[in-house]
Order: structure tokens, then C-alpha cells, then sequence
């Protein structure tokens, strides 16, 4: 039986689409691959420096640590406030890691602000550090994350971020006199350019440092478990 | 009847079990890796978090779906020579169901973000806040379109029924 000129026009149409969708995804695979070996490059140069210098766009500007400043091991946390994957880490994860490693002083974990989603996560973030003028970063880190909804749909406005900020006890005084000053502006976008800098191209994006230099990413709010391995087997090496 | 006739028919035929089986792990995969329950590195983790049971399934209802319709369709095109009939309803619900994975902390959102600037920001923020709804429209998509190959397959079989007697 032959095919009517119709049937041929249609299975030329749907090949085009098919092929069209296949070089889509192959590039972006490409692409992913590609990132990811660029990452490793950047990495393997940044094991050859001393351990400060390495650290140094990593926690010398600044940036809120959780544990002791003498752990062994480095986590470096890349978040979005507005991120719901950061949420899952930061409300189902973060505990657990707290619990089995940073309490144990086997872990420290630093955050880095990495604001994808406009103005209101950049908002979220200099709350965050306004409120470590208090000492109250983790608390009001959290806060957020717990109080967390849709993205962009004014939750994280000045005059919200505001309200929020006031009920985790903070001097709203002095809260307001740095988050209308943007005093931490230039230093999320700093924390930014270090991420891209870093090979970090979504959230959350950690990066593990081991006291011999060895680093290890894991992309995404991974389970509990993956975090469990690599680190047990950094504590081990 | 008609329905389960369809269905017996396609799937008698074990290469096209293969191929709906194929298609759907296919696009499983993709929608659970952009959906970040699937990880490859730095081991591989299959993880689907409490909070996600409702996106999972309905992922899994639009891969499952996705299979059979497309495998209808070769099989129309392939044994009953018939053109490629509810084509954009099937396209059109994989694209969409595929598009609610670009939420922008993803690296795909992150590339979308960098590159179009504040309407990626836009584009990302819907597809992020309306991912079920999204995912519910492409799951009704691939249904309408799995009824209109199941209707176009019966009636070409009863017409050439028809023509041969």
C-alpha cells in the first residue's frame, strides 16, 4: 500500500519535531556535560592553591558559618530563598547533617547567597544578613525557608520580608536601617560571581571541601544519604 | 470494547510493547531528572522526597501515557498506513509536561534565566508555581489525544472490514 501525500506531509512534519526535540535535548546534555567538565577544571586548579587562598571566595568574605571554624570538612551551600529544591535541603536535610556532623564538629557549613529569581530573592538574602548583625543569620535563614511560597508572588517584597523579619524577635530598628540601606547588596552580588566563578549553575549547589583539598559538587537537594556517603568517606580518606 | 480492542490490537504485536515500554522509560528518566528526584552524580539516586508524591504520579501517569499513544501512532502509521492523526495533542502534552521541569533552580531554569534575563525569570516563575495544574493539562492532553488515535484506529479497521466484503 502507498502512502497518500497527506500521510507523507504529516510523517515529514512529525519527523522534523521529533528531530528538533532530540538536537534540544542532546545539546542541552552537551551542554550539562560540558559545564561539568569545565567544573572539574576549575577545581583541579583550585586544589593546587594553599587551603586559604582556595577558601578565600568561599568564606573570606564574610559569609555565615554553621559549626566549628575548625572542621575538617568545608560545605559550601549555594541558595535561593525563593527555591523550592533549597527548601527541601533546608527543611529535610540540613537537620540530619547537622545532627550527624556539624554537632560532632566534623563539618562546617557555610551558605552563599546564588539569588536566580529576581529582586525578591535578593531581598530574602540581604534580610538574611541584616539579621546577622543580630546573630540571629540561622534563625532567620530558616525562618524563611519555613515560611517559604510561591516564587515571586510577594512574599519576599520589602514590606513582607519586613513583617517576617519581625517575628523571629529581631531589633526591627536597626533591621530596617540595614535592609533599607541594601548595606549587604555588593556582597550577594559577590557571593554570586564566586558561584558562576565555581562552575555552580543552579540550586542548591554544594561544594565539599576536604582538609587535604579534595572537593567533591553535589547538585541538587540530594537525599540525605548521598550527603552520608561522600562525607563519610571524606572523614575516612 | 472498543477501547480494549485498540489497545489488544497494538500491543499484540510485541516490538511495539517494546517501544511504548522504550518511550516511556525515556521520558521518565528526562521528567525525574529535570524534576531532581533522579541523580547521576556524584552517585546515582533515585529519590522521591514526601512532599513530591503528587508530582511524581502524575509524572509517572504522563510517561505511561506517553508510551501508548506513541506507539498507537507508529502503529497506525506502520500497519494501517494512516497519517499521523493527534499528533500535536501528543506533542504539545509531552512538550508541556516536559516544560514544568524548568523550574529555575535547575540548571536547564538557570540557562533559560541567564539567557532571556527578566521575562526567563517570568517563564520560569509560572512553570515553577503551576507545575501540577501544568502537569493535570498535559496529563488531559495525552488523554484526548489517546482517544482520538483509539477512534481514528477503529473506524479506518471497520471501513476497510467494510471495503473488503
Amino acid at each position: 500500500m502507498v502512502l497518500g501525500k497527506s500521510s507523507k506531509k504529516s510523517f515529514a512534519i512529525i519527523a522534523i519535531i521529533v528531530g528538533v526535540m532530540g538536537v534540544g535535548i542532546g545539546a542541552y546534555s552537551i551542554a550539562t556535560v560540558g559545564s561539568r567538565l569545565n567544573q572539574t577544571a576549575t577545581q583541579s586548579e583550585w586544589m593546587l592553591l594553599p587551603s586559604t587562598e582556595r577558601l578565600h571566595p568561599l568564606a573570606l568574605n564574610g559569609s555565615p558559618l554553621l559549626g566549628s571554624p575548625d572542621a575538617p570538612i568545608t560545605m559550601v551551600e549555594y541558595g535561593d530563598y525563593q527555591c523550592s529544591n533549597c527548601q527541601r535541603f533546608a527543611t529535610q536535610v540540613k537537620p540530619l547533617i547537622i545532627e550527624n556532623y556539624i554537632n560532632s564538629g566534623k563539618v562546617k557549613l557555610i551558605f552563599k547567597d546564588f539569588t536566580i529569581y529576581g529582586n525578591d530573592s535578593v531581598n530574602g538574602a540581604i534580610a538574611t544578613h541584616c539579621a546577622s548583625e543580630q546573630n540571629k543569620f540561622w534563625e532567620m535563614h530558616d525562618f524563611i525557608y519555613q515560611n517559604q511560597k510561591a516564587v515571586n508572588s510577594g512574599w519576599l517584597s520589602e514590606d513582607s520580608i519586613k513583617k517576617l523579619a519581625s517575628g523571629i524577635g529581631l531589633d526591627m530598628q536597626q533591621f530596617n536601617t540595614c535592609f533599607d540601606g541594601k548595606r549587604y547588596a555588593q556582597r550577594i552580588t559577590e557571593n554570586f560571581n564566586d558561584g558562576k566563578a565555581a562552575g555552580v549553575n543552579g540550586t542548591p549547589t554544594f561544594i565539599i571541601i576536604d582538609g587535604k583539598g579534595q572537593i567533591v559538587t553535589v547538585a541538587g537537594a540530594q537525599p540525605f544519604n548521598t550527603f552520608k556517603q561522600v562525607l563519610d568517606k571524606m572523614l575516612e580518606g | 470494547m472498543r477501547n480494549i480492542s485498540a489497545m489488544q490490537m497494538v500491543f499484540a504485536n510485541r516490538s511495539y510493547v517494546g517501544l511504548a515500554v522504550a518511550i516511556s522509560v525515556g521520558f521518565f528518566i528526562l521528567f525525574n531528572t529535570l524534576d531532581e528526584y533522579l541523580f547521576f552524580s556524584p552517585i546515582l539516586v533515585f529519590y522521591v522526597p514526601p512532599g513530591a508524591v503528587t508530582n511524581f504520579s502524575l509524572s509517572i501517569a504522563i510517561t505511561t501515557l506517553l508510551g501508548i499513544v506513541i506507539s498507537m501512532n507508529v502503529y497506525m502509521f506502520e500497519k494501517l498506513q494512516v497519517g499521523l492523526k493527534g499528533t500535536s495533542s501528543w506533542l504539545s502534552g509531552s512538550f508541556i509536561a516536559t516544560a514544568t521541569g524548568v523550574c529555575g533552580c535547575t540548571s536547564l531554569g538557570f540557562a533559560v534565566i541567564s539567557t532571556f534575563g527578566s521575562a526567563g525569570i517570568l517563564a520560569s516563575s509560572f512553570l515553577t508555581n503551576y507545575q501540577i495544574p501544568l502537569k493535570i493539562a498535559s496529563l488531559a492532553i495525552l488523554f484526548a489525544a489517546y482517544y482520538s488515535v483509539r477512534k481514528n484506529m477503529i473506524s479506518t479497521c471497520i471501513n476497510r472490514k467494510d471495503n473488503n466484503r
